[in-house]
């Protein structure tokens, strides 16, 4: 396919960045509202295989509300002041006179919408345990000969000795209804990733490694951007495939080893190193580091280990966890392979309600040293114990390389 | 040599891009080669119903088998299992059933490849998703060529489509998009394959002027031009029409669509809709235009971009479509969108700028020149069938 190029040309990709630059500086001067940025996202198709209801509801929450809301202009030129005017005068009038009756009719709609999401809600948990229990279904099929070795072993009053270990799939199963029942869910979690999309804006491929049930993937979809999600979990990528998210069942080496160096736009982990064993951790991400374009992103989501209280929440209830990855050491870790470390954000902040509370001193209280000494202790503690569940540690590939 | 090429239906008033692709292909390449099509009777892609007659006719001289379909698709069915293979987790068999009620399900078609299989040379099959492609490919997979005609939609992901993309002799490509997203599915790298989408037709005679004054036409217009469909992003770029054009009151342009609708369109003075229109009429609209929006986000080559290009008009695709968005960046002959904000700021840039928009026609109409053109295209089909049929000839020969 030959691509059209010469001194003269207009590049279209220079005009794009232009057009995006311009964008981001009118959304940061709050030019666009949050009613231009939704608009966005209406009418659009959605696809068989997403989740089409909680799209409907989302619409249907956006738009229960049709009392009038008016706008005064015209594409008249010369007609145009007049109509204008007429307009001042009588929609405010109309709209004075129509609303009050409308105000039951909009209740009545918002109990409505809401009702229905709450339908959706307990549809989502009942999909997800009736998924459950087929996967339960198929892994107790597998198991016989598991079975079968430890009735041999009764039979012949032996020990039963080697019990077999979970084949593939086996695992890949549990895992997949481990994630269900301990992670967020889809539409939470996707919410909480949205953080990382400004990282990866205006690239062309980035991988997801890692992609679980493809959340990420299909944020990154929605934004336009080619996504590849990678995974060693069959199920997993059975998911995502269903959810037409480009998926593929294999391990991170063996898939960048086969691609060519630079290819890559960015590059995702979320909740991923901390499976890893520290010698594949550092091969990876020299990998990585040789697979990604210079000047793109990767992005390394993992458990927070300055957090105590998450080892005792999340971290050793997922029994594939190896090891926890303190921020510092992941960062001198990218500096000295070669990245260039950008920032290290603190994500998922336990709930202020589970913190230890402070001390309020009473008027006249004479004890207002110790209680004083007392909250800056409440704060210590709470700062190891239960500060913010996650981080996520962002870093660029050098532009010189 | 004698080729078949096979489709789900064919004929000159049946509408759809891959359907259009098989026409044109079939009928410039019966310059070469004897050229059979064969198809089921079918006109309506939903239902399938036989609505031609069985037998045999010859189109713009080829000559076209027809076979009957054995059941209608139905839709309810279809519906229902479509919304459990896309979203729970089942089996291949559940796939086939899926695959059986897509349709158009014509086991006449299929027997008559059995039974005349030695008088042909090749079988070419068109879109990858229908129920003939997946029997004829993997009844035949040693003579066989497929044109996938694909699109980032679920159906894709099936794990039934894996061998049909890895067991012809060839694949045949509409765009460079279309190959990436099936090497990624089915991993499919060492089969045989080119890249050459189709080639643009103007007809003999087409003037901007004389569509003007027909339509009574004489304000600056952006036009889209195919069916008037949401599947088609539509409703979408009426929504971020009338915003813009509700954000700048004073604005003189008008967006003019050609086409048949399959929803309602939006009543605004901004709007209008002209129906479907013969060739000459459409290309002298497109001629008279600023320029041309393709709000769609599942295309597989877009057939009207590249006739925009062909007019040396710029064009304004949805970003979000990863065959528009490669299209215009590999011949910087239009702009992408991908949300209401950066369609805003295109128009304005579009519209702001007569030089550039005249610049990114041309560079669009250099890059229609030098991939699309009817002479490419015909030599690139050439060079992958006779080789692949001198092959299987000397094979024959020794065997």
């Amino acid at each position: 396919m030959e691509n059209i190029q010469n001194d003269n040309l207009i590049d279209v990709e220079k005009i794009m960045n232009q057009i995006r630059e311009d964008v981001c500086r009118k959304k940061e001067l709050g030019i666009y509202t949050g009613a231009d940025i939704r608009v966005s996202n209406l009418s659009m198709r959605i696809p068989v295989g997403t989740n089409e209801l909680s799209n409907q509801i989302l619409f249907l929450q956006r738009h229960y509300d049709f009392r009038m809301d008016y706008n005064i202009a015209s594409h008249r030129p010369l007609l145009g002041r007049l109509i204008v005017a007429g307009k001042r005068i009588f929609l405010p009038i109309l709209a004075k006179a129509l609303n009050p009756f409308f105000d039951n009719q909009v209740r009545f709609n918002q109990q409505l919408v809401n009702t229905m999401a709450l339908i959706a809600e307990r549809l989502h948990q009942q999909e997800g345990e009736l998924m459950s229990l087929r996967l339960q279904q198929e892994g107790s099929a597998a198991p016989v000969s598991t079975r079968q070795c430890v009735s041999q072993g009764d039979r012949t009053g032996q020990m039963p000795g080697i019990v077999e270990a979970f084949n593939k799939t086996e695992a890949d199963n549990w895992y997949f209804f481990f994630e269900h029942f301990f992670r967020e869910k889809s539409d939470k979690l996707k919410e909480h990733q949205r953080i990382y999309l400004p990282y990866f804006r205006g690239a062309d491929t980035v991988l997801d490694i890692g992609c679980g049930k493809g959340e990420f993937l299909e944020l990154l979809k929605e934004e336009g951007i080619n996504a590849i999600g990678i995974d060693t979990n069959s199920k997993m990528v059975e998911y995502s495939m269903m959810r037409s998210l480009m998926a593929i069942e294999t391990d991170a080496m063996s898939y960048l080893c086969s691609i060519e160096d630079n290819s890559l736009c960015g590059i995702f982990m979320s909740q991923v190193i901390e499976h890893m064993t520290p010698e594949y951790l550092m091969s990876l991400l020299k990998l990585c580091y040789f697979k990604l374009r210079p000047g793109c992103c990767i992005v390394l989501e993992t458990v927070n280990p300055l957090c105590l209280s998450t080892f005792a929440r999340t971290f050793y209830r997922d029994l594939t966890h190896i090891k926890p990855v303190h921020p510092e050491t992941i960062q001198t870790l990218l500096n000295y392979l070669g990245f260039k470390y950008e920032t290290t954000l603190f994500l998922s902040p336990i709930p202020d309600e589970e913190r230890l509370q402070g001390v309020l001193p009473d008027k006249g209280f004479k004890g207002a040293a110790l209680t004083e000494q007392l909250n800056s202790n409440f704060h210590k503690l709470n700062s190891l114990l239960f500060s913010y569940q996650d981080f996520a540690i962002i870093a660029r590939k050098s532009e010189g390389n | 040599m004698r080729i078949a090429f096979i489709v789900q239906r064919y004929g000159l008033d049946v509408t759809g891009g891959s359907e259009l692709l098989c026409r044109c292909v079939s009928e410039h390449l019966s310059k070469y080669y004897d050229v059979e099509v064969l198809t089921t009777c079918a006109r309506d892609y939903v239902t399938w119903r036989d609505e031609y007659k069985e037998g045999e006719e010859k189109i713009n001289n080829v000559l076209v088998r027809r076979f009957k379909v054995a059941k209608e698709r139905d839709t309810k069915a279809f519906a229902r299992i479509s919304r459990r293979i896309f979203r729970l987790f089942h089996t291949k068999r559940g796939e086939l059933k899926w695959l059986e009620l897509q349709g158009p399900y014509s086991p006449d078609l299929l027997n008559y490849l059995a039974e005349n299989e030695e008088r042909y040379d090749l079988f070419i099959f068109f879109t990858y998703r229908y129920w003939l492609s997946y029997h004829g490919v993997m009844s035949f997979p040693h003579k066989s060529f497929l044109i996938p005609t694909a699109e980032d939609e679920p159906s894709i992901y099936l794990k039934i489509f894996r061998p049909v993309f890895n067991k012809p002799k060839a694949i045949i490509y509409c765009t460079v998009e279309e190959k990436e997203l099936i090497n990624q599915v089915s991993a499919n790298h060492a089969v045989p394959n080119d890249i050459i989408g189709m080639g643009v037709d103007l007809p003999e005679k087409y003037d901007p002027q004389e569509f003007r004054k027909k339509h009574n036409i004489h304000y600056d217009y952006v036009i889209y031009v195919g069916r008037i469909d949401p599947n088609k992003g539509c409703q979408e770029m009426f929504d971020y029409f009338i915003k813009f054009f509700t954000q700048r009151p004073s604005l003189q342009l008008k967006l003019i669509l050609i086409g048949n609708n399959i929803i309602q369109i939006p009543v605004h003075e901004n709007i209008v809709h002209l129906g479907y229109l013969p060739d000459e009429d459409k290309f002298g609209a497109i001629k008279a235009s600023r320029f041309l929006i393709m709000p769609s986000p599942y295309e597989s080559l877009s057939i009207v971009t590249l006739e925009a290009w062909f007019l040396s008009k710029a064009v304004l695709v949805n970003g979000r479509c990863k065959v528009l968005k490669g299209q215009c960046q590999r011949s910087n002959g239009g702009l992408y969108y991908r949300n209401y904000e950066e369609f805003e700021a295109c128009m304005d840039h579009m519209l702001d700028n007569g030089g550039i928009i005249e610049q990114l026609g041309r560079q669009g109409n250099a890059y229609v020149e030098a991939n699309y053109t009817w002479e490419i295209i015909e030599d690139k089909y050439r060079k992958l069938i006779e080789p692949f049929v001198a092959q299987s000839s000397l094979r024959a020969r020794n065997s």
